[in-house]
């Protein structure tokens, strides 16, 4: 009684394959001649093909094509981008120059301003590319096309995204 | 010793760092081609993006400031049930990267990851309908 | 007035995500575990459907993170981790919610090989009334139970993961393993007591 209470208590490592090799013999042994221990252990593969038979699904209803598919619309790259450059409309004071003014002074005049304003304003030494840069978009991810836009001054970045239909939201 | 240590100590916490926290500023606009006033805090738009589109109007929706410093991110709702994140994943003395995801019902519609310079403006937009479009607007300034 | 834009075609650049090829570099990995990943979702949440969202986000994630993947473990013993993973998230997002409902059609011409003993035996009308009873109570015994010790049982019954294995997807001891597997099973056999008696 003490043995088979023993036994029956590894009866689900050994259904499960975990019991070490001495183990699993003497069970083995033991099994040959205990009928009591015999059923318990059907008992346990029953109640286990039931488990397995209740908790699986009847079907695998997402196909190869179907997983592919979604994980292609949340990851799709951007192949190539149009950058289009807007021109920037000009200021008033581009129209300065349709002044007439006497040439040789005003050159000197203008001359001075610009020293002084290099002098105070612009750093003097090496320029900073950076500066120089606008918006940098390091990466873009989205189902549908895109197109990238930069001023002229390079101040504005405009990333348009293009639905695929006329009837889809783009934003 | 110990004066050094403090001298030490000083020195290490007066380390000039990063620029902590970044402002930005949002604004969330509607474009239309149907004829209607023009927004005068929407002069920048109509000015670049009129060279671009057709849009008769654009209509300031929502806008406001947020301050947000690195690893920190904001979440503004947009119209039709749509969501975007901000987030500042790294704050130099002379950019800032951003990355912004638009969502939809928690599925991600668009993402990017874009650095921003001191005072420029990053607009990301599509056509809503036939006739208008969404814009959204950000500038950072530190 | 409309000034004249000027076009500038731009190639890609490091800036831009460059093209990866999904049916050549992924389609195996899919296939291979698609109905692994499936039956082990459903196993854990019970739900055609939030099974369905799981296998298709585990998928995803697995695709974006497969360059992060250093073969620390097996790769299937990372695929199984990240299921178990986002099937413990949405049975934990959706407390309360699910509901046991029983899947029609299911017989014993799907059990796992390894656990069958399958006969060609007919079922009667009331011995399918018996099954579809039991397969309801042990739906309602299996839901009773723990995240981790639903995961746990799956991993063994259904997946056939050995214990060693179970230890690595779900990151604990082998001990913990046989713990949870013994806890499992003694508590579906206590509720489940009632209706064996019953038909015996």
């Amino acid at each position: 009684m003490k043995r088979c209470r023993k036994i029956q208590k590894e009866l689900d490592r050994y259904i499960d394959g975990e019991l070490p090799t001495e183990n699993r013999l003497s069970l083995e042994n033991h099994l040959k001649v205990c009928a009591g221990c015999r059923s318990a252990l059907e008992q346990k593969r029953e109640e286990r093909r039931q488990r397995i038979s209740a908790l699986i699904p009847k079907e695998v209803p997402l196909s190869t094509e179907e997983i592919l598919a979604a994980i292609e619309e949340r990851v799709q790259p951007i192949q190539s981008a149009e950058v289009i450059t807007f021109p920037t409309p000009k200021k008033w004071w581009a129209k300065i120059k349709t002044l007439s003014i006497r040439p040789a002074p005003a050159i000197a005049f203008a001359i001075c301003l610009i020293a002084l304003g290099l002098s105070l304003f612009l750093p003097l030494g090496k320029r900073n590319p950076l500066k120089e840069q606008g918006i940098i978009i390091e990466q873009i991810e989205s189902p549908n096309t895109v197109m990238i836009f930069q001023s002229e001054r390079k101040d504005t970045t405009l990333i348009w995204i293009v639905p695929h239909s006329e009837d889809q939201e783009a934003t | 010793m110990s004066l050094l240590f403090l001298a030490f100590s000083c020195w290490l916490t007066v380390q000039p760092g990063n620029a902590a926290t970044v402002r930005l500023e949002w604004r969330i606009i509607a474009a239309s081609h149907r004829k209607g006033n023009m927004d005068p805090r929407l002069r920048d738009i109509y000015r670049d993006l009129g060279t671009i589109f057709n849009y008769q109007s654009y209509k300031l929706i929502n806008a406001n400031q947020i301050a947000l410093s690195e690893g920190q991110s904001a979440s503004i709702s947009l119209p039709g049930k749509k969501q975007c994140t901000i987030k500042i994943t790294h704050v130099s003395t002379q950019w800032v990267n951003v990355q912004i995801h638009i969502t939809q019902n928690g599925r991600s519609t668009f993402g990017t990851t874009a650095r921003l310079m001191n005072g420029r403006t990053l607009l990301i937009g599509g056509p809503s309908s036939h006739t208008e479009a969404l814009i959204f607007s950000l500038r950072s300034f530190w | 007035m409309r000034l004249k834009l000027e076009k500038e075609k731009m190639l890609p650049t490091h800036g831009y995500a460059a093209k990866r090829k999904l049916q050549d570099e992924f389609q195996e990995v899919v296939e291979t575990y698609r109905e692994r990943v499936f039956q082990t979702a459903y196993g854990i949440v019970q739900n055609m459907e939030d099974a369905k969202d799981i296998t298709q986000e585990v998928f995803l994630k697995v695709f974006e993170k497969r360059d992060s993947f250093k073969g620390e473990a097996r790769f299937s013993t990372w695929i199984y981790r990240i299921t178990v993973n986002a099937s413990i998230d949405m049975l934990r997002k959706r407390k309360g919610r699910s509901s046991v409902k029983l899947e029609e059609g299911v017989g014993y011409e799907h059990l796992k090989k390894e656990n069958s003993s399958i006969s060609s035996h007919q079922p009667s009308p009331f011995e399918k009334t018996y099954l579809d009873e039991m397969r309801q109570k042990i739906k309602e015994a299996f839901m009773k139970l723990s995240p981790e010790h639903r995961s746990t049982l799956v991993l063994r019954e259904i997946e056939g993961l050995s214990y060693q294995e179970i230890a690595n997807t779900m990151a604990c001891s082998t001990g913990t393993v046989m713990s949870r597997l013994h806890y499992a099973r003694k508590k579906m056999q206590k509720f489940l007591a009632p209706y064996w008696e019953k038909v015996s």
